[in-house]
This record gives C-alpha cells, structure tokens and sequence, in this order.
C-alpha cells in the first residue's frame, strides 16, 4: 500500500510500497527517523487514515474501502491507541476517562465500572481523581487502559495497537502500557524511538523515506 | 394677530390683562385685529372690548384675546358651517359606556361612535405599536449579539480541544457524535442565559404594568396564558435558532477535522 498526501508543492509519498502482516497477539516495534513515515503507517494500521492505494485487511476482511461510520465503529470495538499526548479529558477523572469509550461502545453501564475499576486497579491507579493530578507516567498508564478495553469489548476482538511513543523516555519499561497489553493476548504495535521501548518488541521493523528497509524477528 | 386702538363700534371681545397692559386698553374700548401677518390681505376688522380676564391656561408672556366663533370666522375670511369635529359625551351613573355609544349610534347612525376603552385599544394596537417595534429591534440586537458572543466562545473552545477531538475520533467517537457534542454544549450555554434572562425580562414589564395599571394609555403586556405560552414557544424556537447557528461554524470544524493530521499537528507541536 501507499499514501501520499497532496501538498501545495507536490505531492508527498509518505508510505511507498508498504506490504506488512501483523500476527494475532504479536508485538511489533516500528522505529525509523523522523518523516520515515511510521507515524502514518500506524494511522493506516489503526484504520484513522485510508491508503492511497492498496487494500488493509483486518481479520481476512477489506477494511480500505469502509465508510467514515464503520471505521469509527471498528475502531471503537477493535482497536485501541495510546496517544504520545494521552489527550485525556481534563474535566473527567481517570475513571470517567476509562469508562468513556465503553459508554459510546454501548457497554452497559455497571459492566463497564467494573471493567474501568479493573484496569484502573490494573495500573495501579486507584481511586477516581482528575488527570490532572497524575504524573505523566500515570497519566500514560490512564490513557493505556483505553486498549484493552477495545479487546474486552467486542466478543472476537484479536488486536490493538498501541503508539508506543507514550513509553519513550521513561525508566519504567514495566510501567508500559504494550507490556502489559502484550501479556494480556493483545497484538501491539509500538512506534517509537527508544531503543529500550524498541527492544522489548520480538518483531522490529525499520522504516525510510516511506519505506520498510528491515524487519526482523528475534 | 396684530392689534391697534381704534374708535368704531363692533363685535364684542375679551382680553387678558397683559395684552390690557401693554396695549393701553380698558374695558369698553376698541380693538382692531387683523387675521394672519400684517401684510395679509384679509381686512382688518374692529372688536368692542366686553372684558379683561384671566385665561387659566395661558403662559406668563401671552397677549390673548378669545371672542366668538363666528366673529373669528368673519375675521379670517370663512364661513361658519357650525360642525364639530369630535364630541365628548358623558354616560349615565350606573349605565356605561358601552349602552350610552349603542343608545347614539341608534339615534344618530351616520355618527362614529366609540367609547374610551374601544380608543385605548386601538391606541394599544396602532399607537403603541412602536413600542413593539423597539422590542423587537432590542431583541434582534441582543440574540445577534448572544449568537456572536456564543458561536466565538464555542469556536475559540473547540480549537483549544482539537487533539482531543482527534483522540476521541481515533478512539471510535463517530463523526456525528463529537459534532452533537458540540451542538449540546451551544444548546446548553443559550439556553441556561435564556433561564436566567427569560423570568427577568418576564417581570420588568409585569411590574411595569401593575405599576401604571390605573392609567388606561399602558398598553397591555401581561395578558392570557394562552399567549404566554405563545410566547414561551416562540422565545424557545428563538433560542434554538441561536444555538444552531451560534453552533454551525465549531461544528463544521468538528465534523470536518483530519484525525490523522491534526493528531500528528498536536503531537509535534
């Protein structure tokens, strides 16, 4: 597949020829130098942007060509992320955060406390308090309890995916949020560059100028 | 009218003690008048002064002298047809207006009759419609004025939030969904300022016209609560109104926003 964004000086190809297989349950690092284009090739994975040409296939199924609504609806049921930012709301506390996503998924509402008082518990987060009040690593570890919860949701769900960035510079590997998801059954793609947060990955991909140039399993 | 002593008989006339004063008249004497400016070219015409008399409306420098209508009308050129314009009646003790006007227009149909309440009304309807006017282009100008202050507050607020709209867009939130919550949040700030604005522009003009209930001339603002409910109805379709357009412009921002190039704009940033 491609992409390739229209620019006032030229279009710019920031995939080219991008052909890649992700495995239910396996841990992928992406790293590469800035405007590689790992970045857009987790946006394509993670069904937030559409391929220029070339098809994405989630679970044996075509996805390129859904609309607007059913990519959104994939993404809420199947796919999580973990944002380099966290873009968490400021105005709800962690637990209101965690449980957002599972109440626009449809999950009735004293499953979905339960499973936001679980993952929450699960990073070590315990009572409900504003984001605000976290550190950063916290609030990445807030943020993160949205994947799991895209697997928990759907019956059949096999894969999340993960923007790694959120471990990068941070001591704590086994604060990471892909850790856990990863031993948790869930695929994880981490983009990153941390060559500690890369290392942890049993399948590394190297990306440049658009293109993989090494992928490698360990 | 201008004024000279003269010495020949002719109708009779009163004056007022400045006009006495300064003219050097008395009663008995002789006054000629003449209609309009002194180059007028009705002829004067010479009054026998009958009194002088206070005028209980006159201003303290007026010179005024009253005489019969029909001397007026020889005066200034014009026939006296002897027809009046309006006529003031007075009802019975106990009987009404509204018996009194029906017992007139049945003696005399070719008259117009109306009572007091029936002119209050149409001054309510015709003469006090600028009021209305004013009301609404006051009312105009404040929602214009709402609209811009909200659709501003909304757009700066919606700009500040972009990554997260992005976030929640990637984390599934439909398209629709996070332009609804935009709407919402229109919906609630116009209509918690209607809440508080609503009852107190309600009050001001019930007080007002408790305050003047006595003077028939106040033209009725409280009335039935069938056209409060009217009202009611058209200040929330007003208010709605506001909120969508106040609304179209963030959500427009919202509905079209790029996941993947703002999330890579915010994250650079």
């Amino acid at each position: 597949m491609s992409r390739v964004f229209p620019m006032a000086a030229g279009p710019v190809a920031a995939l080219r020829d991008v052909s890649i297989g992700i495995a239910e349950g396996e841990y992928l690092g992406v790293v590469g130098p800035s405007g590689c284009g790992k970045s857009t090739l987790l946006h394509v994975l993670g069904c937030v942007d559409v391929p220029t040409t070339g098809p994405i296939k989630f679970q044996g199924r075509d996805v390129s060509g859904l609309s607007d609504s059913d990519r959104s609806r994939l993404r809420l049921r199947e796919i999580g992320f973990v944002f380099q930012r966290f873009f968490l709301l400021p105005m709800l506390t962690a637990f209101e955060n965690v449980e957002l996503p599972q109440a626009e998924a449809g999950v009735a509402r004293t499953e979905r406390r339960a499973r936001a008082r679980e993952l929450l518990d699960f990073v070590g987060l315990g009572p409900p308090r504003r984001p605000s009040s976290f550190r950063a690593v916290r609030r990445r570890d807030a943020a993160g309890c949205d994947c799991p919860r895209a697997r928990e949701q759907a019956a059949a769900a096999a894969g999340g995916r993960t923007d790694g960035r959120a471990g990068s510079g941070d001591g704590r590997a086994n604060h990471l949020p892909p850790d856990r998801l990863h031993a948790d059954g869930t695929s994880v793609v981490v983009v990153t560059h941390d060559p500690a947060v890369a290392s942890r990955a049993r399948r590394l991909i190297t990306m440049r100028d658009g293109r993989i140039v090494e992928d490698s399993t360990r | 009218m201008t004024c000279t002593r003269v010495a020949a008989a002719a109708p009779a006339i009163v004056i007022n003690r400045r006009l006495a004063r300064s003219a050097h008249l008395a009663t008995g004497g002789r006054l000629q008048l003449r209609c309009g400016d002194k180059g007028s070219a009705l002829p004067p015409a010479t009054f026998v002064i009958s009194g002088i008399v206070d005028f209980p409306f006159d201003d303290a420098g007026a010179r005024t002298a009253a005489t019969s209508l029909d001397d007026i009308a020889r005066l200034c050129g014009e026939t006296n047809d002897d027809r009046s314009e309006i006529l003031l009646v007075r009802s019975r003790a106990g009987a009404g207006a509204g018996v009194a006007a029906a017992a007139i227009h049945a003696a005399l149909p070719h008259l117009h009759v109306v009572t007091n309440e029936e002119l209050v009304e149409r001054f309510s309807r015709v003469e006090f419609s600028y009021f209305r006017q004013i009301s609404v282009v006051l009312a105009t100008v404040t929602l214009f004025f709402g609209f811009l202050l909200i659709a501003v507050l909304l757009t700066v607020s919606v700009n500040q939030r972009l990554g997260e709209v992005a976030a929640l867009r990637a984390l599934g939130f439909s398209r629709w969904r996070v332009v609804a919550g935009v709407l919402i949040e229109s919906v609630i700030l116009v209509f918690t300022g209607g809440l508080l604005a609503i009852p107190l522009g309600r009050r001001c003009p019930c007080g007002w016209t408790t305050s003047c209930g006595r003077c028939p001339a106040c033209p009725p603002i409280c009335t039935s609560s069938r056209s409060s409910h009217a009202r009611s109805f058209c200040t929330s379709r007003l208010l709605a109104i506001a909120a969508l357009a106040a609304a179209a412009y963030p959500m427009r921002i919202v509905g079209t926003l790029p996941i993947a190039a703002t999330l890579r704009r915010e994250v650079v940033s």
